[in-house]
């Protein structure tokens, strides 16, 4: 049982939560700036871009689409929670799940065209994504016997190379990089499912946006935890540097793939991948056990 | 804290109102990394809900005034809105035209005129910056408003 | 409590119904038929209550066979007479493979009762699982008559068809209070003779058509069950369920009377391949839908197979076929369920897939996973009724079952939208019963990850037509545009609520079920895994914060509900235009390519299905 110093630290993560993704997407964005020769924004521009958000007043079409568009905040923060204090990993994933799913019911409470679009293109990720992610964290589950996040074993992704390394497209659709960026596709579908948001009710999806992708980094992190607590800070300070940088270079070498190709792709070898490094791992269990 | 972020972080709308898309191509220019608008934290979005500052080209004919108008409408306050090029501005070579409004202050508030036919991209990036300092004033009085 | 009361409750709850129904059929009217279904409903449900409570303070409630044998030939004599009435429909109904199937139930009878049946054992043994069953029939089948009380105005036949409802009521009670595999087959066969009238009840031809088909593919479950329960007899020694050995004793073709009853349990479940009656049984009135296709009789074969779980404990290949094909079913119904865009095959498909999950969870054989497959039961089967009994309600109103005629109804119909809401929300979002039961069988699958694959892909898929659904409904127009009449009958809120709040307090008293009913039962076999402490449902991998799940959930209800300051109203973005928008739903296959792919995975299935039944002689051969 972790101390009460502990559970402090980790709820003060938390909270810490946003700030961290914001800088991260911050670095994103200056990594891709230089990459295509320019000068970019400068760290904290997404953490500037959402008090701004938060600032103004904005508008809304109607009650249900705030109500969704709030509580797939909520449902994201818990999630995130559950993650950083070390619990259940699948419920944290179940969670998250779940807002990504009232974030497309918040999409879809309006009737505009460019939302519905965006709604069910949002639809299609989710299919593409969630199989994915859950045979991850089963395989997880199945490698450490408990899916409570800080009993969990240590540097899981040496006997979890595939899932680590299948995790990375699915953060690049997360992210809403090119080649998947299949909801929002920019300024095609005009912002897709957040079309309809404005001012302070966006800048309340942009932060559950940022939940859920401490979710997901939580997840791919969670395999690469060590037992030297400061040797475990280096590597996970490293991998995301790593993957933020590999995902912007993708993004910046890559056009839009359609999402049939973004579903065939996820499905066919992301999930192929993982559930090929499952087998290996049961064959081998068997093989040892007799 | 909050104002230097709303300056630092405007979001820009692109509308053209039957311009013969020269100051387009400029604007669009200006998101190119030569001249990247992007160090100001400029994004162009397509949609009045999400964004700050409403950059018009062409002389607002007669049928995309009222769209104009709805798109002005739609944007959260505070906003910007900034016409680029002569057309925009006052509504030349076409000022008496059976079909044109004649410059984008017949329709909606204008805060920022850019010349040129068409705007060089230095003088609309001084006209953003320009505009970003006039955003901070309204935010300014809009707070005011609301403590009075 | 007293043995003789307990004999009236069981007695009221099984033919206390049919008495009734036959007291509508002499009635015919409407309004004093509602009465008396109001009364029966009533008397029902404290009768449930009551023998809940019984067993589950003192345990199992059983009843010898000798003590009941007038009853044991009266229901070998109306067996027969049922077997004759098919035999009967076929002829009437053109359809030779009813007949078929008839006709050789009828024949294994005759051969068991001349051979001459061991009648030493129980023939009324009410345990936990029975008692969930029951409660679902009684509580949530009674909710399900009242409501069609006011729905079937539109229709004709009143008498007819409270009686047949009534009945199936009795049926299903029968056929889950009893251990007598041949009176548990007779209620079976009652059940689907109710089935069969109860589709075809509006005479058009298309119902008489889904009629007879759902009487062919549920006959030939019952040929199966019969021809089951012959070679039982020969190889066990007896009929009475609860007197079949461990599952890890039996071997070689002594599996063959389990096969056979799986592949009768899939029949009424409607797992693939058999899933076509389902699909065309949906052409029946919406009360039928609710009660018999979603929340009891296809519960009947997911029954059976639970029942069976101490036999079917450690047969290796024979249970692992099943599981597998379980998932399988889940994962190509949900698929196919995002392509459809009639609401009650939505949702009819949604049912098979569910029951797939469940079938999957059994063929699983571990604890966390027989846990999951109660949960799962018990609150497909609330969840499902809700949902049914809403889009009733809704096309009574628009007259259409079209999900994009359903769209923006969040604004005519408030209350009935927030009925499906929760009905979803039961099927989807968390704290309810059935989120815990995902979470639940997702650390289950630890034990057994090669079934995860097709599992988490169908998860996904649910995720996907639900969300399509709910989100046209919830499709509204700007604030100032709501409408606020309502005009829909009392009865249908009436009935639509308590549906609600019996799902909720399911999920809140979550931990007293586990503790009463779920554990008890999965104790036979395995050690409970899921346990319920401080609020906080524990197995020895996971930890799901129920409380706090709850708690939460209330909280953000009443934050949404509560009115407070808004920032300004704003129309929807159309590049400056106004008017009216159109907006419709996606279907990602076109017809076609869902009848290619029904086609396929029909007969891969059906290819599995023989592997299931060649299962038994490998083992014969290789033992």
């Amino acid at each position: 049982m972790s101390s009460v110093l502990e559970q402090a630290a980790s709820i003060a993560l938390w909270a810490l939560t946003p700030v961290l993704i914001g800088l991260m997407l911050g670095l994103d964005r200056v990594i891709t700036a230089r990459l295509q020769g320019r000068k970019g924004p400068g760290l904290l521009q997404s953490l500037r871009d959402l008090f701004k958000l938060l600032s103004k007043k904005g508008s809304y079409v109607n009650s249900s689409q705030m109500a969704f568009a709030y509580l797939s905040l909520a449902l994201y923060a818990i999630a995130a929670f559950v993650l950083i204090t070390g619990s259940d990993v699948m419920t944290a994933f179940l969670l998250s799940g779940v807002g990504s799913f009232l974030m497309v019911m918040a999409a879809l409470s309006v009737r505009s065209p460019y939302s519905h679009l965006g709604a069910h293109r949002e639809l299609m990720q989710i299919m593409a994504v969630e199989p994915v992610v859950m045979l991850i964290v089963l395989s997880m589950g199945y490698v450490s016997g408990t899916f409570l996040g800080s009993s969990m074993d240590y540097v899981m992704f040496l006997s979890l190379p595939l899932a680590a390394a299948a995790m990375v497209p699915m953060l690049v659709i997360r992210l809403e990089k090119s080649p998947f960026d299949i909801a929002t596709a920019h300024s095609e579908i005009v912002s897709g499912p957040y079309v309809e948001f404005s001012g302070r009710t966006l800048g309340i999806t942009k932060l559950a946006h940022w939940f859920e992708l401490a979710v997901m980094f939580g997840i791919l992190l969670l395999l690469f935890d060590t037992a030297d607590q400061a040797l475990g800070l280096a590597i996970k300070t490293v991998v995301v540097l790593a993957t933020v940088f590999i995902i912007a270079i993708i993004d910046c070498s890559t056009a839009r793939l359609t999402r049939w190709s973004m579903l065939r792709f996820s499905l066919i070898f992301c999930l192929g991948a993982v559930a090929l490094n499952l087998l290996v791992l049961y064959i081998i269990d068997l093989g040892v056990l007799g | 804290m909050k104002k230097e972020n709303l300056a630092r972080s405007p979001w820009l709308l692109h509308f053209d109102t039957g311009s013969c898309n020269g100051c387009d191509i400029e604007i669009w220019a200006l998101l190119s990394p030569t001249y990247d608008l992007e160090r100001f934290g400029m994004i162009n979005k397509g949609n009045p809900k999400h964004a700050d500052i409403l950059l018009v080209t062409g002389p607002v004919s007669l049928k995309t005034a009222p769209r104009l108008r709805n798109l002005y409408d739609q944007m959260p306050e505070p906003k910007l809105v900034v016409a680029c090029g002569d057309c925009a501005s006052t509504g030349s070579p076409f000022i008496g035209c059976y079909n044109v409004r004649g410059g984008v202050d017949k329709v909606i508030p204008v805060d920022v005129y850019i010349p040129g036919c068409a705007c060089r991209p230095e003088v609309l990036i001084d006209g953003a910056v320009m505009a970003l300092q006039k955003w901070r004033e309204k935010a300014e009085a809009m707070d005011r408003e609301v403590k009075a | 409590m007293d043995e003789s009361l307990i004999d009236l409750l069981v007695a009221l709850l099984i033919i206390g119904p049919m008495v009734a129904g036959l007291g509508c059929f002499l009635i015919r009217r409407l309004p004093p038929i509602g009465k008396l279904v109001i009364a029966v409903a009533v008397v029902m449900i404290a009768a449930v209550l009551s023998l809940s409570y019984e067993v589950l303070s003192d345990g199992t409630i059983v009843r010898p066979s000798e003590d009941l044998s007038s009853f044991g030939v009266l229901i070998t004599i109306l067996d027969l007479a049922l077997m004759l009435g098919f035999v009967y429909i076929a002829w009437m109904s053109k359809s030779p493979l009813t007949g078929v199937f008839a006709v050789i139930q009828i024949a294994v009878m005759a051969f068991i009762e001349l051979n001459g049946v061991e009648e030493m054992g129980n023939a009324i043994y009410i345990d936990q699982l029975s008692v969930m069953m029951t409660f679902i029939t009684s509580v949530i089948g009674s909710i399900i008559c009242v409501y069609a009380v006011r729905y079937m105005k539109h229709y004709h036949g009143h008498g007819r068809f409270f009686a047949i409802m009534l009945l199936f009521l009795g049926a299903m009670n029968g056929a889950v209070f009893s251990t007598n595999l041949l009176w548990m087959f007779f209620f079976w066969e009652v059940t689907t003779l109710c089935s069969f009238l109860l589709i075809g009840h509006t005479g058009t031809e298309r119902a008489k058509r889904s009629a007879i088909t759902a009487a062919e593919y549920t006959l030939g479950g019952g040929a199966a069950l019969i021809l089951g329960i012959a070679l039982c007899m020969q190889y066990f020694d007896t009929v009475f369920m609860d007197q079949l050995p461990i599952g890890t004793g039996i071997g070689g073709l002594a599996l063959l009377p389990l096969a056979l009853f799986s592949v009768a349990a899939f029949t009424k479940s409607a797992q693939i391949p058999f899933q076509k009656w389902l699909l065309d049984a949906m052409v029946a009135p919406t009360p039928v839908s609710a009660l018999l296709h979603s929340a009891t009789m296809v519960n009947l074969g997911i029954y059976l197979l639970l029942r069976l779980s101490p036999a079917l404990h450690g047969t290796g290949t024979l249970l692992s076929v099943i599981g597998a094909i379980g998932a399988l079913t889940f994962l190509i119904a949900a698929v196919l369920a995002i392509t459809q865009g009639n609401a009650k095959r939505v949702l009819a498909y949604s049912t098979i897939s569910n029951l797939g999950l469940i079938v999957a969870c059994v063929g699983m054989d571990s604890s966390l996973a027989l846990t999951a497959a109660m949960l799962l039961l018990l609150f497909h089967a609330i969840s499902k009724a809700l949902l049914f009994m809403s889009v009733g309600v809704v096309k009574e109103k628009i007259d259409s079952e079209d999900i994009d005629a359903m769209q923006g109804l969040r604004d005519s119909m408030p209350a009935v939208s927030a009925a499906m809401l929760i009905g979803v929300a039961m099927m989807v979002l968390p704290p309810f019963g059935m989120f815990a039961s995902k979470w639940l069988l997702s650390e289950a699958l630890t034990s057994f990850p090669l079934l995860a694959l097709f599992l988490v892909l169908g998860f996904g898929a649910t995720l996907v037509y639900y969300a399509k659904w709910l989100g046209l409904v919830f499709t509204g127009g700007t604030e100032r545009r709501r409408f606020h009449d309502e005009g829909t009958h009392r009865i249908y809120l009436v009935t639509l609520m308590s549906i609600a709040i019996v799902g909720m307090a399911a999920t809140a008293a979550i931990g007293l079920l586990l503790d009463e009913l779920v554990n008890p039962f999965v104790s036979k076999i395995f050690d409970p895994a899921l346990e319920m402490n401080d609020w906080v449902l524990a197995t020895s991998i996971g930890i799901f914060p129920m409380l706090a799940l709850i708690a939460l959930g209330i909280v953000l209800v009443i934050l949404v509900l509560l009115p407070r300051r808004m920032p300004p109203m704003m129309d929807v973005y159309a590049c400056g235009e106004r008017g009216n928008i159109k907006t419709g739903t996606f279907y990602y296959w076109s017809e076609d390519r869902v009848v290619k792919t029904t086609e396929m995975v029909n007969i891969g299935m059906s290819i599995l299905l023989i592997a299931l039944m060649f299962i038994p002689f490998l083992m014969e051969v290789t033992a």
